[in-house]
């Protein structure tokens, strides 16, 4: 569910943990109704500053991913399924732009860079035996 | 008191050993509910900084305020909502991990019993056992149980990662988490263990030399210092900006550091046959460009 | 705060088990003193434990040394300062917990060390072996002294190991700075010992223990050289403020004041002859005498120095005071605080009343004994009227004799001049005579020893009986002397000594006293037991000499004699064979013989003094249980014996035979009033000779 923060990286730690789990409610690990730890304890275990995993929370529950019940604790909302194919093709475009901007760096063609692209998802139907 | 939005102010706070100035002009602005990171190569004044909040030494001059009291002249209400570890704190050898406990429980005016108990028995250290016969690891969560027992609205964590085995390191950073869960509550953290502070902290300071050189969120450090690169053709080289730091200049590729990385700044330095690009620079390299040289050797 | 008191309890357990371990050292000293020296007698062996059981009194501030040293410097040994003072109580409640602490575990340990130490010691004969409570209040003042000490120490140094050592080093150190504070003291204030010694170190405990607080409040971590510079001048400040104050106090509580005489005396210049008025020369002694200790029959007692049998509190001091009064007015012209007893003071005031001097010797190294001090003797003259003191010096020509007392000062006649015997060593019964000029200048020793010597009354000459009993008269302006008479070296009777008892007023007549015995009594020198053979009387211009009295058998040598006031005729006493009998004669110039004006004398102690003006002689006898010392008077008669032999009663309330028991004479001012005082020696009083009219000068 919930890899490894990179601190490093030059994406903010509340992004990361945001999208880590927009990524697991798309792929369908995390459903509506599922109870998500605490902001103490998921700060805890991933030793994280509290209130950035608060953040996270609140921004999600704000975008809806998330409803927090009184005294209960915070759950994915009924609507994530909804929102999971938006966010599916959000997060996707957003690995496309990263790759696009490789290939003008690296001053690829467009039309190798779409062969390319072609390939590797051939790799991946095979992969998976099915497409989806 | 309580719509002040900094747990912990200080203006111009300067302090003199001789001629040396360990602190100089120090104008630092913690708020209330972060975990901000005092980071500074050694003898940069963190401790003297820490020390100076305590009112265990007088600033030379200037003023600092924890939680608007005045840290000289309310120093002991200062000390009765601060919570301090430091790094190898000696303990008194002889008292029982209870007994020491105990003591301080009388010294405060707030005590749980509970978080202490509940901190030590997760790392399964025996009440009863002698201070002595703890490893250095057990005498650093021995100090943090403590200095969290007595439920203080800042907790003051000088250099307290410092020599400790990864367990223990991570049971430290596990129990600082936790400790502010209660709203409002407020840790200065220094030290020199780059990774932690970047993963736990929320605002950065940085002090070199005695003096603070930056003082920001995180975040925004991290958007906004950028190591910029240039490839451009040998006979037109890119105007660098003047506050740019740690500047590189090849023939065909100029690299340099900037403060403030943004698109303005990417657009006048664009151009014909030139190619601009932005590398992300983590906490450590960020820390380690801005603090001018001899960053390196003071290492 | 009481959790750090609490704390410093529990860490300082191990200095219980020292106290401990000492108590076990000082039985274990015995045993193996004995069986090392082997002492015979029960005596030698309860010497021993005595001995001991003393030594254990001096074992608590040891402990307080070690029970201080620790208090601070232990923590910044330990690097625990940061721990203990991050924690929300102020520095000043810090150190002051732990002070309270360090001196409740060293009074626990001293209270193991003294009851071990004491149950241990054999005890034969189940006496308490804590010697002296009188010593406790000591040794608790040195404790206390110790542990600031030690307190202070721990402040300044960083290391429990050099605290230690620099409260060892400053506990000497202070300890013999506090000797040298006492002894400046006594001089400065003219006690013998201004303080006991141990009042001084419970007194600098205190500037030490302000100064390590002010270490520990104000100092940054106890890590740098600057706590010095706090702690050193705190201490030195706090100690020169405390001291002063208490040399204030100390002052002020024994301030002369005229209420708290408790004795009066006249200096040895009043007592004799007519006083030379208007002014009385008295002392007095203040109230409040030591409180000591002595150790005799094995016991340890405590006694009280001076006049006063009655114990009084500890601490107390003693003043005594040496004042010029004017009878008249009753006006204290000057006031000389004196050490010790009122015996080591002499006076004399100058003919026409304008000054005086005293002979006293300033507080010397002594150690509360009314005893001489090893400073010389000094000599003062004072201006009366001014106050203002002309000349204040020892003696010229002093060399070795550092024990001896000025005697015998006395004006010239027209008080140009003051001599005085002093002699110049130990023993010595001839005395070099001194002279000093009236405004102190030129102070001179004369040549010759002098047995015995006069002022003449008439004018500026000194009538010397010198070694070789010749008698010389010398003036102070010239070098040179005169031989006035020398014995004859065939006449038996002048190889006994021959001291001057009298010169007649009008200066024409001296009187020898014929002693038999090898030794000279004189008036300066001290008295051996001599008898009395004879008197002679030789006339100043050298041209008589008589013998007017010889006895058959030797007599009680110490009979007095006087001349009229108008140096008309002798009168002298002297003892029949029962010593409790006199005889009172009378010689005129140019009889052969003396003539007895009263056959018998039923009294002891007989004093004659010229009445001024008069041709009669005041006789007061006493008959006391024994002479010389104050005891009970059992007869007694004053009356005025006139020229023609006539007897006249005292005026007034003195005619009655009480007054003569009750009282004793000191002579006439001239005024012609008599001043004498009651046995007891608290007041001076005066009677008017004509009226009857009693009054007391003093207080």
């Amino acid at each position: 569910m919930l890899d490894g923060i990179d601190p490093k990286s030059a994406v903010p730690i509340y992004r990361q943990i945001a999208d880590q789990l927009r990524r697991s409610v798309a792929a369908g690990l995390l459903a509506p109704g599922d109870r998500l730890p605490s902001v103490r304890e998921l700060a805890g275990r991933l030793l994280v500053n509290p209130n950035t995993v608060a953040k996270v929370y609140r921004d999600l529950e704000r975008d809806g991913l998330l409803e927090t019940r009184r005294g209960d604790g915070t759950y994915i909302s009924a609507h994530a399924a909804a929102m999971a194919e938006a966010d599916r093709q959000r997060i996707l475009a957003e690995r496309l732009e990263a790759v696009a901007r490789d290939v003008r760096a690296f001053g690829i063609s467009n039309k190798a860079a779409l062969g390319l692209f072609r390939d590797a998802l051939t790799n991946r139907r095979r992969e998976r035996g099915d497409s989806r | 008191m309580t719509d002040n939005p900094y747990a912990i102010t200080t203006h111009s706070l300067t302090k003199r050993f001789g001629r040396l100035a360990a602190l100089d002009r120090v104008s630092a602005h913690v708020p209330r509910g972060s975990i901000y990171g005092f980071m500074g190569p050694n003898g940069a004044g963190k401790t003297t900084f820490v020390h100076c909040l305590l009112n265990l030494i007088d600033p030379t001059s200037g003023t600092a305020a924890v939680l608007g009291h005045d840290v000289v002249r309310d120093s002991v209400a200062v000390r009765r909502r601060v919570g301090h570890v430091a790094a190898l704190q000696p303990l008194w050898d002889w008292m029982k991990v209870r007994e020491f406990a105990g003591f301080m429980a009388g010294c405060y005016p707030r005590w749980s019993q509970q978080t202490v108990s509940d901190i030590l028995s997760r790392v399964g250290i025996n009440q009863n056992a002698r201070i002595q016969t703890l490893s250095r690891g057990q005498r650093a969560l021995v100090g943090l149980a403590v200095a969290i027992g007595h439920e203080p609205d800042v907790l003051l964590l000088d250099e307290a990662l410092t020599g400790l085995d990864p367990i223990a390191r991570r049971e430290v950073l596990r129990n600082i988490i936790e400790a502010m869960h209660a709203d409002g509550r407020t840790v200065l953290i220094t030290g020199q263990d780059i990774a932690d502070m970047e993963r736990i902290c929320d605002h950065i300071g940085f002090l070199v030399n005695g003096r603070l050189i930056l003082e920001s969120p995180l975040d925004d450090l991290k958007a906004r210092v950028k190591r910029v690169r240039v490839e451009h053709p040998a006979e037109s080289p890119p105007a660098v900006p003047a506050d740019a730091l740690q500047v590189e200049q090849s023939a065909r590729e100029t690299l340099f550091t900037t403060r403030d990385c943004s698109p303005a700044l990417l657009d006048s330095l664009d151009g014909p046959g030139r190619r601009v690009g932005i590398m992300d620079l983590d906490l450590e390299n960020i820390f380690i460009h801005l603090a001018q040289p001899p960053v390196e050797a003071i290492r | 705060m009481r959790s750090i008191f609490l704390k410093e309890l529990r860490q300082g357990r191990p200095l219980l088990l020292f106290g401990l371990a000492l108590g076990l050292l000082m039985p274990l000293l015995y045993v193996l003193s004995l069986r090392i020296s082997r002492p015979v007698s029960p005596g030698e062996v309860d010497d021993l434990r005595s001995k001991l059981a003393f030594a254990l009194l001096w074992l608590p501030p040891i402990i307080a040394l070690f029970g201080g040293a620790g208090l601070f410097a232990a923590e910044a040994d330990r690097g625990t300062l940061p721990l203990l003072f991050s924690l929300p109580v102020s520095r000043l409640r810090i150190w002051f917990a732990k002070i309270l602490g360090g001196l409740t575990l060293t009074a626990l340990a001293s209270a193991v060390l003294l009851v071990v130490g004491n149950l241990l010691l054999p005890n034969p004969r189940g006496e308490p072996s804590i010697v002296a409570s009188a010593y406790l209040p000591d040794m608790f003042l040195w404790t206390l002294f110790a542990f600031a000490v030690a307190a202070f120490a721990s402040a300044l140094a960083s290391h429990t190991i050099a605290a230690t050592l620099l409260a060892f080093l400053l506990s000497g150190g202070l300890a013999a700075g506090i000797i040298a504070i006492t002894q400046l003291g006594a001089r400065l204030l003219g006690y013998d010992e201004v303080f006991d010694l141990a009042i001084w170190a419970g007194v600098a405990a205190l500037p030490l223990l302000l100064a390590s607080a002010l270490v520990i409040s104000r100092g940054e971590l106890l890590r740098s050289a600057r706590k010095f510079l706090l702690g050193i001048p705190a201490f030195a400040i706090a100690l020169a403020l405390i001291g002063s104050l208490l040399i204030g106090a100390v002052r002020f509580a024994t301030r002369y004041q005229r209420d708290d005489v408790e004795r009066v005396s006249l200096s040895a210049a009043g007592q004799a002859g007519v006083l030379r008025s208007p002014i009385t020369l008295i002392t007095y002694a203040d109230p409040a005498p030591y409180l000591r200790v002595s150790h005799s029959d094995g016991r340890w007692r405590r006694t009280s120095a001076g006049h006063d049998p009655d114990d009084r509190s500890w601490p107390a001091y003693r003043s005594v005071y040496s004042v010029l009064l004017d009878p008249e007015t009753g006006r204290e012209l000057d006031v000389l605080r004196l050490p010790g007893d009122a015996s080591w003071c002499t006076t004399a005031v100058s003919p026409d009343g304008g000054r005086a001097a005293i002979a006293y010797r300033p507080a010397g190294l002594t150690w509360g004994r009314p005893q001489l001090g090893n400073q010389p003797e000094t000599l003062r003259i004072v201006e009366l009227d001014s106050e203002h003191v002309l000349y204040q010096a020892p003696p010229p020509n002093l060399t070795t004799n550092r024990y001896t007392a000025i005697r015998d000062l006395e004006w010239s006649p027209t008080g140009s001049y003051l001599a005085y015997a002093f002699p110049p060593r130990v023993g010595e019964r001839a005395s070099c005579l001194h002279i000093v000029n009236a405004d102190g200048s030129q102070p001179r020793a004369l040549p010759d020893d002098a047995a015995d010597w006069h002022w003449s009354p008439t004018e500026d000459a000194l009538y010397v009986l010198d070694r070789d009993m010749t008698v010389k008269r010398f003036r102070p302006e010239s070098t040179s002397n005169e031989t006035i008479w020398a014995p004859d070296p065939d006449d038996p009777r002048t190889r006994r000594t021959l001291p001057l008892s009298g010169i007649s007023p009008d200066g024409r007549w001296l009187v020898l006293t014929e002693n038999q015995t090898g030794a000279v009594e004189t008036r300066t020198g001290t008295a051996v037991a001599l008898k009395r053979v004879g008197l002679r009387a030789i006339s100043t211009d050298g041209k008589h000499a008589q013998v007017i009295w010889s006895a058959e058998d030797p007599r009680r040598s110490d009979a007095p004699l006087a001349w009229s006031a108008d140096g008309a005729a002798l009168y002298f006493v002297v003892w029949r064979d029962h010593p409790s009998r006199a005889r009172l004669l009378r010689w005129r110039p140019g009889d052969a013989q003396p003539e007895t004006i009263i056959a018998e004398l039923p009294f002891n102690s007989v004093w004659l003094l010229p009445v001024p003006d008069s041709d009669g002689v005041l006789v007061w006898g006493q008959l006391r249980d024994e002479w010389p010392s104050t005891s009970q008077v059992h007869e007694a008669a004053a009356f005025i014996l006139d020229g023609s032999g006539h007897r006249k009663a005292l005026p007034g309330q003195a005619a009655a035979p009480d007054f003569a028991r009750a009282n004793s004479p000191r002579g006439f001012d001239d005024q012609g009033r008599l001043i004498f005082q009651p046995a007891d020696h608290t007041t001076l009083d005066s009677l008017d000779i004509d009226t009857g009219k009693v009054r007391q000068i003093y207080p």
